[in-house]
């Protein structure tokens, strides 16, 4: 490929500011959120920065035309090494495009672009009685363009489901840089619902240009409660007999001792320094369900061996019970200079079992485990704490996370509930889907993109690829139909 | 085992009753002639949805698949084989006190299978979602028999692409649904109806669409009207008290509504079905067509419409103001598809609103397409369909009519082949 010629080309369509080529400029682009070492990083060819759909289109079509792949961006936050350019492509940052295009207060939707920031939509909409459902950790950051990519979650998922469930729409730049506006399936849309399979395609069908997402009403009222437990198992009990009883909060939280000790110092957040574990349980809804909700929650705990059970008085007290819970994973610097976030997901009713067998993986491999997750969905984040200068330690905690894995999957339970596989679960594939289950996957990506132009070589294992799945394929017509390929 | 019965006024040329996946591939690898294609059926409840087929060499009967596979309440998630009836479904969780808020059509009949594929959703999914959000693993068989699965049995899951809710709302057009896993709901403590006394139909449209924006709990709305007149009915779920303080409330700020009447438990849950059950009944002398745009636009919509099929005299409109749709069960006699097309091309509603034929006399749909489906969407979606069924043995006809036959996948198929 003549770079030069390519660079002078993406100049020409996203100007010169919009294009970024020098080695130190590109630096940050040859990383996401993702551990070093659990997904190696890589220097992409350029990084652009479109500002319209216009440009998006004309970069990928100009991509396609000099064949070197695409991978599109937005914050970086991502945990699973979605956003790094494997094969040397170019990142498509999406950060400009960060317009709030419209508001409808009276539908409940947004339309937006892709580099809007997930917390300043909720903010932007909040006056007008109205949020947007999924909040990943990250959404002082992240996008909601990322968000459609990856499907993310988030505390409020529990009651609201995951960023799939409010995608109404999307403007899409498809891999040979059409243009398209697909709604989800709703009242007189016919056809395949395109929205389904796109949401949480991390980068890899389509770029997402446009997005009209549903917004929630504000609810009425909102509790907070903080329950205190003196071992995980009665934690873990506490969330089964919540969710057991017919009762949905906002969100049910866990942090353990460790996650405590880091967070309690560092942000006040009034967690009980000697509990083996908290429990943060926010209700929402009409004034008298969260009274009831709220009552009913307080004598569960009680009969599942709380210690202390608290509710913020006011809305500065919910602020600070929910600011420990968000601020835990900046906290873990005060206990280890690096961390690697876990994210696997197990049936709510093995979640006891599920975390003694962390607590065992961290006393196999002397590692420090931080426990601090959405239980109340069964999606558990072990936080591996370790130092990268160490020798050694980042090898050890590739084994532990090896392990790790493995124990969640053999609980019935499954690789992400929230990051994406990327590049970082790619090996792990295989141990929850069967040959046939990927190669139908590695269907979806070649009907959409049979050059594997857009974020190549994620998710998929390898064998999986279109190349060797097309093979495959033709082999199996080709024996059904008695022809014998040359 | 031959079944006399005929999908949409054809009688198929066989019949195959297959009880695993296995031999559903089976006799999908089997098919070898052109003109061979299968018909999936489940309850048989939206056999007339769809374009209109010539001729059925194979029906494939689902049924067989049924049985609970997993239950454990305690993670609030099912796993179900496709040909279960809905209702043993429904009875299944109930006995634990957990649900699936969707009002199905003819439960008895209809299938788990079939109520995915179809995308079914009644006037709940305002405030519940479709059973798309309740979706998290399925299992299938692709049209060129590859047998696999997507998703699992956790609540949250972004492991691979979610092949699950493609499938949603397919119509057996991509793979033929064998198991898909739910999450459930815990049932509501208590349900109620209010129901109003005859009242202005355009009126009441307006009206609604301002209480589902002021009262974000109710579970449902709706307006049946006809002529000048409608009424009203307002569903209402959740605990028991809540409820009876939004019940107060309604009638206190929406006086307007005259919501005279109402229903409680068992009996708001029948009237519920009941009116489900009339909304999915095709009839031969009636079109339905599905609606869509949205809550702020519905009343204008229905505005233009009305003006314009004004004659059809006996035109029923079954409105979700909140949801933004709208039922029309019109008379097949007083236009035909072509007329149809014109009224909506004429309404100048192309634009941001949206319809499905969903019931018509077979005669009526012969000929015409009764998707809307975007140009532009076409050959994405024929490049998805081939991949999962590059010979079209599933449902040919009854979803796309002419996608584009070679995909770039296609053309490179063919030349490694030869």
């Amino acid at each position: 490929m003549d770079r030069d010629a390519f660079l002078a080309e993406l100049k020409t369509i996203c100007g010169d500011r919009g294009v970024l080529h020098q080695a130190a400029d590109l630096l940050v682009y040859e990383y996401d959120g993702s551990v070093d070492g659990a997904v190696d990083t890589e220097r992409p060819l350029a990084a652009v920065l479109p500002t319209s759909t216009e440009q998006v289109s004309a970069v990928v079509r100009l991509a396609y035309r000099y064949g070197a792949p695409v991978v599109a961006r937005g914050a970086g936050t991502g945990l699973s090494g979605g956003a790094v350019a494997r094969g040397g492509g170019v990142i498509i940052a999406l950060t400009r495009m960060d317009r709030t295009l419209r508001v409808d207060p009276v539908n409940r939707t947004a339309l937006v672009e892709p580099g809007v920031i997930n917390l300043e939509l909720s903010q932007s909409v909040g006056p007008q009685g109205m949020f947007f459902a999924p909040d990943p950790s990250s959404q002082k950051a992240c996008t909601i363009g990322g968000n459609v990519a990856e499907n993310s979650g988030g505390p409020h998922c529990l009651k609201y489901g995951v960023t799939t469930n409010h995608i109404l729409g999307l403007e899409v730049v498809l891999p040979d840089g059409t243009v398209t506006w697909i709604d989800a399936h709703g009242p007189g849309v016919g056809g395949l619902d395109l929205v389904a399979i796109l949401v949480g395609s991390e980068g890899m069908l389509g770029i997402v240009t446009k997005i009209l997402v549903r917004l929630m009403p504000s609810p009425e009222s909102v509790h907070v409660h903080l329950a205190a437990f003196g071992t995980m198992d009665d934690a873990a009990v506490c969330v089964t007999n919540v969710i057991g009883a017919g009762i949905l909060p906002a969100s049910l939280e866990m942090m353990d001792q460790l996650t405590i000790k880091a967070v309690e110092p560092a942000y006040h957040a009034g967690y009980p320094m000697d509990a083996a574990a908290v429990l943060l349980v926010e209700v929402d809804g009409t004034g008298a369900e969260v009274d009831e909700m709220s009552a009913q929650i307080e004598r569960i705990a009680g009969e599942s061996g709380a210690t202390s059970f608290r509710s913020a008085q006011s809305a500065a007290e919910q602020e600070l019970l929910w600011k420990g819970r968000k601020m835990a994973l900046a906290a873990m610097g005060r206990l280890a200079p690096n961390y690697y976030l876990h994210d696997t997901v197990v049936p709510r009713t093995r979640l006891t079992e599920t975390l003694r067998a962390v607590n065992d993986i961290s006393q196999e491999f002397r590692l420090d485990i931080a426990n601090v997750f959405h239980a109340g969905d069964g999606n558990l984040h072990p936080l591996m704490l370790f130092d990268r200068r160490k020798s050694g330690d980042v090898e050890r905690i590739l084994e532990a996370s090896h392990e790790l894995i493995k124990t969640c999957v053999s609980m019935g339970g499954t690789l992400s509930g929230e990051h994406g596989i990327g590049s970082e679960k790619q090996g792990y594939m295989e141990l929850i889907y069967t040959g046939e289950d990927l190669a139908a996957m590695a269907g979806i990506k070649l009907a959409f993109d049979p050059r594997e132009r857009m974020n190549p070589e994620k998710v998929l294992p390898k064998g999986y690829m279109c190349g060797e799945v097309r093979a495959l394929h033709n082999q199996a017509m080709a024996q059904k139909h008695g022809i014998h390929p040359m | 085992m031959i079944v006399e019965q005929c999908i949409d006024g054809v009688a198929p040329d066989s019949v195959v009753s297959p009880a695993s996946g296995r031999e559903i591939s089976d006799v999908l690898q089997q098919l070898r002639e052109d003109a061979a294609w299968v018909l999936p059926t489940g309850g048989s409840t939206a056999l007339t949805t769809g374009n209109a087929v010539g001729r059925v060499p194979v029906q494939m009967d689902l049924t067989g698949l049924a049985g609970i596979l997993e239950y454990e309440p305690a993670d609030l998630t099912v796993s179900v084989r496709a040909g279960t009836r809905w209702s043993e479904l429904i009875a299944t969780l109930s006995a634990n006190g957990q649900t699936i808020p969707i009002d199905v059509p003819f439960p008895e009949k209809a299938t788990v299978g079939g109520v995915v594929a179809t995308g079914w959703a009644g006037p709940r999914r305002m405030r519940d979602g479709t059973i798309k959000d309740l979706l998290i693993g399925a299992s299938y068989v692709r049209g060129d028999g590859l047998i696999a699965k997507a998703g699992g049995m956790v609540v949250k899951n972004v492991s691979g692409f979610e092949i699950p809710r493609l499938l949603h709302g397919s119509y057996g057009s991509l793979a033929m649904i064998t198991s898909v896993n739910l999450k459930v709901i815990p049932s509501h403590e208590s349900e109620l109806t209010l129901l109003s006394e005859r009242v202005l139909f355009r009126e009441a449209v307006d009206d609604v669409v301002r209480l589902t924006r002021s009262e974000a709990t109710v579970a449902a709305a709706v307006v049946d009207g006809s002529g000048d007149d409608a009424e009203i009915a307002i569903r209402l779920s959740g605990r028991a008290r809540p409820i009876r303080e939004l019940e107060d409330r309604i009638r206190l700020e929406h006086g307007q509504l005259q919501l005279s009447n109402s229903l409680e438990e068992a009996d708001s849950a029948q009237w519920w079905q009941r009116r489900s059950d009339t909304l999915a009944t095709a009839h031969d002398d009636r079109v339905m067509i599905e609606v869509g745009s949205t809550p702020s636009s519905i009343g204008n919509l229905l505005k233009r419409l009305r003006e314009r099929l004004y004659g059809a005299d006996d035109a029923k409109y079954d409105v979700s103001p909140g949801t933004g749709s709208v039922t029309l069960a019109l008379p097949a006699a007083a236009l035909d598809h072509a007329s149809w097309q014109q009224v909506w091309e004429q309404a100048g509603l192309s634009g941001g609103a949206r319809y499905v034929v969903f019931h018509a006399p077979r005669a009526w749909r012969s000929g015409s397409q009764v998707w809307s489906i975007p140009e532009d969407q076409r050959s994405i979606m024929g490049a998805l369909k081939h991949q999962f069924d590059p010979e079209h043995r599933l449902n040919r006809g009854r979803l796309w009519d002419s996608l584009p036959s070679t995909s770039p996948t296609d053309l490179e198929t063919m030349e490694s082949i030869t």
